[in-house]
């Protein structure tokens, strides 16, 4: 019973054990800019960040995607596994805002696994907006534009051949 | 003696320039087709207003003087010269209007790095960009990488016997491929094609197994492949190649960017079956030997900064942007705050000494040239055999570019002023970069990569900097483009205009 006992506490502890080191871990709130200024001294620490996620994930191996977040103007590559992104319906584009997330991961400044790349490894991803459909203005004006200069592109088209024709330069 | 231009001149050079010009509406009906395929109205619209202004303009100007009008030497330069300028106006028409411009300047800066396939940027919001209008940002490359004139050519724009092959030089052209210069700016577009399908399809297969939906994973391939061929740097994502996360996409775009900067000639000696040249030309010996010492130097660099620990990364990151550099493309995979905190030191001086070095003559590359460099060693070994010759003895020498060439006096002369030019412009640059209060090294980084049409960014290039360091690189894209000789003729008709009106006055 005791041997039985001990063996649940040991599969236990080594079950555990990663996630309450994460959970001593800090986690530092930061942004788009700071995680590529390569200046943040976050290399390898947990960060958090929120953004939107733009154009489309990646294939990045071993069950794993990429999915580029745009955070206050930078785009960073986060890795994360397939499930992860069951959350996420809307990448962002010129027709889409995508959708808003809030991102938890290890950030690395030259990744080994990833050849050298900077990005950050995702531990959690959650959903703080859905992504929409953005709406752009037809401007008229600019086909009014547009054809005033073919016409004048015509004429003077016209004007030179009838010039080249009658040798009037 | 300085001449200034008369009537007759005036007017051939407005009709030519506005030829030129014209053969961009022509070009901007491809944006306009994507546009309309991909459902983007507004974008649609640009377009159709940029195909007005520039069809309006350039028949403005053709309009001046008749088809087939004699042209001079000296008025192909200066043809040359503004032909850029306009075309970059009327290119970066549609751009302005896209909103993804802080203003029209912004609009004209992106215009001229395209089309002198530099490949900085003051684009704003590029993850969201429309597709025509990444489709136009890089047809700059692809129009610009060959030569405006070139591309004009090919087309028969009216350009044709003298006038063809005065400009023909002018735009800094020294290959004759083939007899006919006409024919010989097909050819051009002929590798042009080969590669751009061969990349185009490599990438697409790429970006298709990366999961990318079919159409984007073509229209990356075929932008990435035309940045990469003519050496532009252009992206359609913020991250620029680092987007992509691929070594694939990498290997891919590394050959691309080697074979951009590869002189025409060569390619031709090479699709005619005739390897050999390229062992013994002086230019493509002195790429290797530049690329393999610089090569070290990052390696040496990265090294001691330790910014990344293992082997595989080193290489994988020092070479792809040292060849991104030496190519004068300016595809990168790190952010731009990385070369002061990853590359530091030696490693970022050697990827200075790579851009400013640059490709090869007659290419899509920009920079000094490996065919100077190689000039102003040989030059170097053969005054110090001279040096140590008895008195009475002759010390010649020659060089195999092609043929085989005697190295004279003129040829050095030539080479060591071009080399000087650049290099002032590059350390001027740097200097006015510091007096706008940016770190040296970074002013300087920045300098060289506008002068040789590079691309690669330490992060200064940004929408929020003076506008005043935005007119002084796009001078100094203009200037490297151009070589300086024809910017120097059209300043110095300029010059001989105004002073010819003053001393009647």
């Amino acid at each position: 019973m005791s041997r039985s006992l001990a063996t649940v506490l040991l599969v236990l502890a080594v079950i555990v054990s990663p996630a309450l080191a994460m959970a001593a871990e800090p986690v530092y709130d930061t942004t788009g800019p700071e995680i590529a200024s390569s200046g943040s001294g976050l290399d390898g620490a947990i960060v958090r960040f929120e953004g939107e996620v733009v154009s489309e994930p990646l294939f990045g191996g071993q069950g794993h995607v990429w999915v580029n977040v745009l955070s206050e103007g930078t785009a960073i590559g986060v890795w994360m596994p397939d499930e992860m992104t069951a959350e996420i319906e809307v990448f962002g584009r010129y027709s889409h805002t995508g959708d808003i997330v809030r991102v938890t991961g290890r950030l690395s400044e030259a990744c080994d696994e990833h050849g050298g790349d900077l990005d950050v490894h995702a531990e959690s991803l959650e959903l703080i907006e859905r992504g929409e459909r953005r709406e752009h203005a037809v401007e008229w004006w600019k086909l009014g534009v547009g054809l005033v200069g073919l016409v004048v592109a015509y004429a003077g088209w016209r004007r030179m051949r009838r010039k080249d024709e009658g040798a009037e330069w | 003696m300085w001449v200034g231009l008369h009537r007759r001149d005036l007017v051939a050079i407005a009709h030519y320039t506005g030829l030129l010009v014209s053969s961009l509406a022509l070009a901007m009906i491809i944006p306009l087709v994507t546009a309309l395929v991909a459902g983007e109205w507004g974008p649609a619209l640009d377009y159709v207003c940029g195909i007005g202004v520039a069809a309006a303009v350039g028949m403005l100007l053709a309009l001046q003087a008749p088809r087939g009008v004699h042209i001079g030497r000296r008025d192909a330069l200066i043809v040359t010269a503004l032909a850029w300028l306009v075309a970059s106006f009327v290119a970066a028409v549609p751009l302005s209007l896209s909103g993804n411009y802080g203003s029209f300047l912004d609009a004209f800066f992106d215009a001229i790095s395209g089309l002198t396939t530099s490949g900085l940027t003051l684009v704003q919001d590029l993850d969201h960009m429309a597709l025509a209008h990444n489709m136009w940002r890089h047809l700059t490359h692809l129009i610009g990488g060959q030569g405006i004139i070139v591309a004009a050519l090919s087309v028969a724009l009216g350009l044709k016997g003298g006038a063809a092959m005065s400009l023909y030089i002018a735009e800094g052209r020294d290959e004759r491929i083939l007899p006919n210069v006409m024919h010989t700016a097909r050819f051009i577009w002929f590798v042009t094609a080969v590669y751009v399908t061969f990349g185009t399809l490599a990438l697409s297969i790429s970006n298709l197994l990366h999961g990318m939906e079919l159409g984007r994973s073509v229209l990356h391939a075929f932008w990435a492949t035309a940045a990469c061929y003519d050496t532009g740097g252009f992206g359609p994502q913020s991250q620029n190649a680092l987007y992509y996360h691929s070594p694939f996409f990498e290997g891919i775009t590394v050959v691309l960017m080697l074979a951009g900067t590869l002189n025409f000639n060569l390619h031709a000696d090479l699709w005619r079956g005739d390897r050999t040249e390229i062992f013994k030309n002086l230019e493509a010996r002195a790429l290797a030997v530049n690329i393999g010492i610089l090569s070290l130097a990052v390696g040496l660099g990265l090294a001691v900064t330790g910014a990344f620990s293992e082997p595989a990364e080193l290489v994988r990151k020092g070479l792809y942007h040292l060849i991104s550099a030496n190519s004068g493309t300016g595809h990168q995979t790190i952010y731009a705050s990385q070369w002061i905190g990853g590359f530091g030191g030696l490693a970022f001086g050697a990827i200075i000494l790579a851009m400013a070095f640059g490709g090869m003559a007659s290419s899509t590359a920009g920079g000094i040239k490996a065919l100077r460099l190689g000039l102003i060693a040989k030059g170097v070994i053969l005054r110090v055999r001279q040096a140590i010759s008895p008195p009475s003895s002759v010390v010649t020498d020659k060089y195999h570019h092609l043929l085989d060439v005697p190295l004279t006096a003129d040829v050095l002369a030539n080479a060591l002023m071009v080399f000087t030019l650049y290099t002032v412009t590059y350390i001027s640059g740097g200097m006015i970069g510091a007096a706008y209060g940016y770190p040296m090294g970074e002013a300087l980084f920045e300098s060289v990569s506008a002068t040789a049409n590079v691309g690669l960014s330490t992060g200064i290039t940004n929408p929020a900097m003076p506008a005043g360091l935005k007119l002084v690189y796009i001078v100094q894209m203009w200037a490297g483009r151009l070589e300086f000789i024809a910017l120097f003729a059209l300043v110095a008709s300029v010059v001989a205009g105004v002073r010819s009106r003053w001393s009647r006055a």
